[in-house]
């Protein structure tokens, strides 16, 4: 649904980017039908498939086949469960990583044709993302067992008077 | 085939020059990078981390005093109005505003080290953010570019959401940083889609070619005005979240609370006067185009939307502030108010007459001027009682002309001021501010002095029950022995309020008259330029990158 309500924003978006050249009176209506035709096409494709897919398959139900598939084991409790937090760090570090990449791209791709112009702002760039990583990677945030580091850090975290300087 | 058009750019970036004029941004990045350094090689003692910060700020300091003088003499300052595609702006007014942003990141850091700094232990991660929202804000009043705009808000909000619920053990922090970050995504996402629509329906991320086709539009002779109206109403969502104007306010009270006060402090002061400016720069761009189509007349509805948002969050928050116990709170409300009295400021500019704009430019100047000094000193001192006491009540301020005189004369200086009773420097931004409205001489004009006036009276109350606890009460509560420096601090803001704003008023006044006419003059831009020049195409670069990218370029590359 979250897609689609996306989706959806974006074709407004994209209409209004094309037809901004001619301001002419014409321009909302075709924003309208264009909108109503991306919506119309959205759900027909949506119901035809799941529809002839009804049609077409056999009918054969078995409460296996409703049970929630676990890599071929029996599921085991509830998908609800609190996450530990050190999935959220590597998430973090992740996505820093991977806009960098995504970064790197076009630059790499242009690098030969500018050489020196090219070389020395990534590089300022590439220290901005990996000092501090180098800093996280020294604190211990990144240590899954947490280590010495670690340790250290979280019996200070829970000393009592980390609670008592609450606003 | 030619490579992608930026290589223009590259090939002449403006190394001399225009690198000192960003300057103080490079050290506070620079800063940024020796605080996440220092722990690597010297451990995460708070006192070298401080130390290194404070290095850092006076450093930028200095930088800025230079960028100062540099724009003051004329050579490369002034904003013109129909300036081309700039990505930053470095004239007076952002000049001048660093200087005052980084004379109060020292404060706000000398107030953690009085208050905070013996029991924290996160000192890197606090100053990162600290550093980085205050990178953002100078970005936020030195930019007319869209795109900046966006990016520099979201600069200042992000470290801001994380220094409100900077204590993990503090579910009150949690709370009013879980509700600012909530509140500030989706001011964000309706900014972003604004924007979108904007640069949709103009071409161009320049605001001055946005305004020159919301002033078509309001003619009629552009595109739909609902459209546009729309457009700018989801613009400036993310300008009046900033701001905290009516609408978009209820993050305020909880985050100030909960926050610790210098953060508090911080948020209240600087980053309400960064998103303050933004909106002058927006406004008065707005107004030199416009004027200089001569379509002022039509773009009055823009003019009474402001006021009425105005009229509307100045006495929401002076009713809201009426029966609050916790002062933190109180000054939240309050500053909730005073965003409203600078929002009517920017209603005048709105008018065909370009001198009705400059004299709100420059009252609206002056009154960020003056309210960055009395909300220090108001919070620097509830911060100072909250310390000795470990409570904001206002039962903690009871007696306090006795139990600490050098905080309490102060208070009533910088409260009276917030009221705006005369021989204060309060009075006289809002007697400017009522200058500028009624040179106006419109409908508008008298309501929104009539509105000023009202709120004026209902303001008194809640600001003189503080006066009158701290003078005419008191039930025996043990001295304070606040620090000298947070003293000094406190005193110092009084006096510039009481006697200094008073007596160079008239120079004061023109200063500000003179910053306000150099943003209609159109002198030599000092604009970094980091758009390439494509005339007119604006998709030649996206394409031309798209197809290089794609190692072809027989591929027919539509953009979305």
């Amino acid at each position: 649904m979250g897609c689609v309500a996306l989706e959806t924003v974006l074709a407004v978006a994209a209409c209004v980017v094309q037809a901004s050249p001619a301001p002419h009176q014409g321009t909302n209506v075709e924003l309208v039908v264009g909108l109503v035709m991306f919506l119309l096409a959205g759900f027909l494709l949506a119901f035809v498939g799941l529809s002839v897919g009804r049609i077409a398959r056999p009918n054969m139900p078995h409460p296996e086949k409703a049970s929630t598939y676990e890599c071929g084991e029996p599921a085991i409790g509830d998908s609800w469960v609190q996450f530990d937090l050190r999935f959220y760090t590597v998430a973090l570090v992740f996505i820093v990583f991977d806009v960098e990449v995504a970064l790197l791209w076009p630059w790499a791709v242009v690098y030969r044709d500018m050489g020196g112009a090219a070389f020395w702002p990534f590089l300022v760039f590439f220290l901005l993302i990996a000092i501090p990583f180098l800093y996280e990677w020294k604190s211990g945030y990144l240590d899954w067992v947490r280590a010495s580091t670690g340790q250290r850090r979280e019996s200070v975290l829970d000393s009592p008077e980390d609670a008592e300087a609450s606003t | 085939m030619n490579v992608i058009a930026a290589t223009d750019y590259w090939a002449n970036i403006p190394i001399g020059e225009h690198l000192w004029l960003v300057s103080p941004m490079i050290v506070l990045v620079c800063t940024m990078l020796a605080v996440v350094t220092c722990p690597i090689l010297l451990g995460r003692r708070t006192r070298t981390i401080t130390a290194v910060v404070a290095i850092g700020v006076t450093a930028a300091f200095v930088m800025a005093i230079r960028v100062a003088m540099q724009v003051a003499d004329g050579g490369t300052s002034g904003l013109s109005t129909v300036s081309g595609s700039g990505m930053l702006i470095i004239d007076n007014l952002s000049a001048g505003y660093q200087l005052l942003m980084l004379a109060f990141l020292g404060c706000v850091i000398g107030l953690w080290w009085i208050g905070s700094a013996a029991t924290e232990r996160d000192a890197p991660e606090f100053f990162v953010l600290l550093l980085g929202s205050a990178l953002g804000m100078v970005l936020m009043v030195s930019t007319s570019n869209l795109l900046m705009i966006v990016m520099a808000i979201e600069m200042a909000s992000l470290p801001s959401y994380a220094l409100v619920s900077f204590n993990k053990r503090d579910r009150a922090g949690a709370e009013g940083g879980l509700k600012y970050m909530i509140f500030g995504a989706i001011c964000a996402a309706i900014m972003l889609y604004g924007a979108s629509l904007l640069y949709g329906l103009a071409g161009s991320l320049n605001f001055a070619d946005i305004a020159k086709m919301v002033a078509l539009s309001f003619a009629g002779g552009g595109r739909d005005v609902v459209l546009v109206s729309v457009a700018l109403l989801c613009f400036f969502a993310g300008v009046a979240f900033k701001i905290s104007a009516v609408p978009f306010h209820f993050w305020c009270p909880d985050a100030f609370q909960a926050a610790k006060i210098e953060v508090t402090t911080w948020l209240s002061v600087v980053s309400k006067a960064a998103g303050l400016i933004l909106l002058v720069r927006l406004v008065a761009i707005f107004c030199g185009t416009v004027g200089a189509a001569g379509l002022m007349h039509t773009v009055e509805p823009i003019a009474w939307g402001i006021a009425i948002v105005a009229a509307i969050t100045c006495t929401l928050g002076n009713i809201a502030a009426y029966r609050q116990r916790s002062v933190k709170r109180l000054l939240a409300y309050s500053s909730i108010a005073h965003a409203g009295y600078m929002l009517m400021a920017t209603a005048v500019f709105i008018h065909p007459d370009v001198a009705g704009s400059e004299a709100g430019i420059s009252a609206l100047l002056a009154y960020v001027f003056i309210y960055l000094f009395m909300n220090l000193g108001a919070f620097g001192v509830t911060a100072m009682v909250y310390w000795a006491t470990g409570t904001d009540d206002i039962d903690a301020f009871t007696g306090l002309i006795r139990r600490a005189p050098a905080l309490a004369i102060p208070m009533i200086i910088c409260l009276m001021s917030l009221v705006g009773l005369p021989p204060f420097g309060g009075f006289l931004g809002k007697w400017w501010i009522w200058i500028a409205l009624g040179r106006l001489d419109s409908t508008l004009g008298w309501f929104l002095i009539m509105v000023m006036g009202l709120n004026t009276v209902v303001s008194l109350y809640y600001y003189l029950r503080i006066v009158v606890r701290m003078t005419l009460r008191d039930d025996g509560q043990a001295v304070l022995r606040p620090s000298f420096g947070g003293m000094a601090m406190v005193n110092v803001c009084a006096i510039v309020l009481f006697p200094v704003m008073f007596i160079f008023a008239n120079g004061f006044k023109s200063t500000a008259d003179h910053f306000a006419r150099r943003m209609f003059v159109p002198t030599a831009d000092a604009t970094v330029s980091a758009e390439p020049s494509v005339e007119g195409d604006h998709s030649a670069m996206a394409d031309a990158w798209v197809d290089d990218a794609a190692g072809h370029n027989d591929r027919d590359v539509k953009r979305p």
